[in-house]
């Protein structure tokens, strides 16, 4: 089976989330952490309605300011990465709720800091995980590394 | 209060940026100090450190098959050798370049110096650009 994953879209997304968790930070907006948080759970669950990859597929792509990186390469991991940041941003938005700022702040920081490793390093440190899980024969991941071609 | 938190970040973002530089310069200066046994090729010499396991791995080769032209075999059209080093399989050569996370890429040389590591997928134009500072480019 052919398995395609855009790694362009991958950057954008996480480059989003980077930026958007930034600028709730400055703005000290717990509703912006929950607006990225719904964004990056969402597209976990329908990855069609992820609204950061859309943005990319309709605006970007087509403007020409970002260009494909089309890589074989199992879409899974990194939708469980998102899915994993999605969580702990929702546990950000629940401690900053109950008034815990620095709890929720780290926990927002944390993402910020996964995310830049992904877009700036290249470690999926969610996949990593992933992958992981499925070396110890954890049931629901089932995707191991793809062999070289 | 808002300038007082944008200033935390850039602040944050400086360290970051300045501790990653510093980290690398460090282990440069250590595998550099520790003349790798494997370095002095009289050509320069792309170093890829993988293993079966690593999940990135398969699409750094690809992306390393596109910067040899030739998408196979050991010749960077005579610029430059490729070497794979399974960290699995060669431990203590990992131990020596002072391996931590995978695919790391390494450039050395004709001198066998390491010019440039790079931890993580590195995709190919960036290779490219560091091939052609050490005169291995097209």
């Amino acid at each position: 089976m052919d398995r395609k994953v855009d790694q362009s879209a991958l950057k954008v997304n996480q480059a989003f989330i980077i930026g958007l968790l930034l600028l709730a930070y400055a703005l000290d907006s717990v509703w912006l952490v929950a607006f990225v948080g719904a964004v990056m759970l969402l597209g976990t669950a329908v990855p069609s309605l992820s609204l950061f990859k859309r943005t990319y597929q309709h605006l970007l792509k087509p403007a020409g300011l970002v260009k494909p990186d089309i890589v074989t390469d199992n879409p899974e991991p990194h939708r469980f990465a998102q899915g994993f940041g999605g969580v702990v941003v929702a546990l950000a938005v629940i401690a900053l709720l109950a008034g815990q700022p620095l709890v929720g702040w780290a926990l927002a920081g944390l993402v910020v800091v996964l995310a830049a490793l992904n877009l700036f390093l290249g470690f999926c440190a969610g996949c990593f995980v992933y992958y992981q899980l499925n070396r110890f024969g954890v049931p629901g991941f089932n995707h191991s590394p793809l062999a070289k071609s | 209060m808002i300038w007082e938190r944008v200033l935390i970040i850039l602040l944050l973002g400086l360290v970051g940026t300045g501790a990653y530089t510093a980290f690398k310069q460090l282990h440069l200066r250590r595998v550099n100090g520790r003349q790798p046994a494997a370095a002095a090729s009289g050509q320069p010499t792309l170093l890829y450190f993988r293993s079966e396991a690593c999940a990135a791995c398969p699409t750094q080769s690809r992306y390393l098959a596109q910067v040899m032209g030739s998408g196979e075999g050991g010749e960077g059209n005579g610029r430059f050798t490729l070497q794979q080093i399974d960290v699995d399989a060669n431990p203590d050569q990992a131990r020596q370049y002072g391996i931590m996370t995978l695919p790391t890429t390494m450039l050395l040389d004709a001198a066998g110096k390491v010019r440039e590591i790079n931890y993580g997928l590195t995709p190919p134009h960036k290779l490219q650009q560091q091939l052609k500072t050490i005169g291995a480019g097209n």
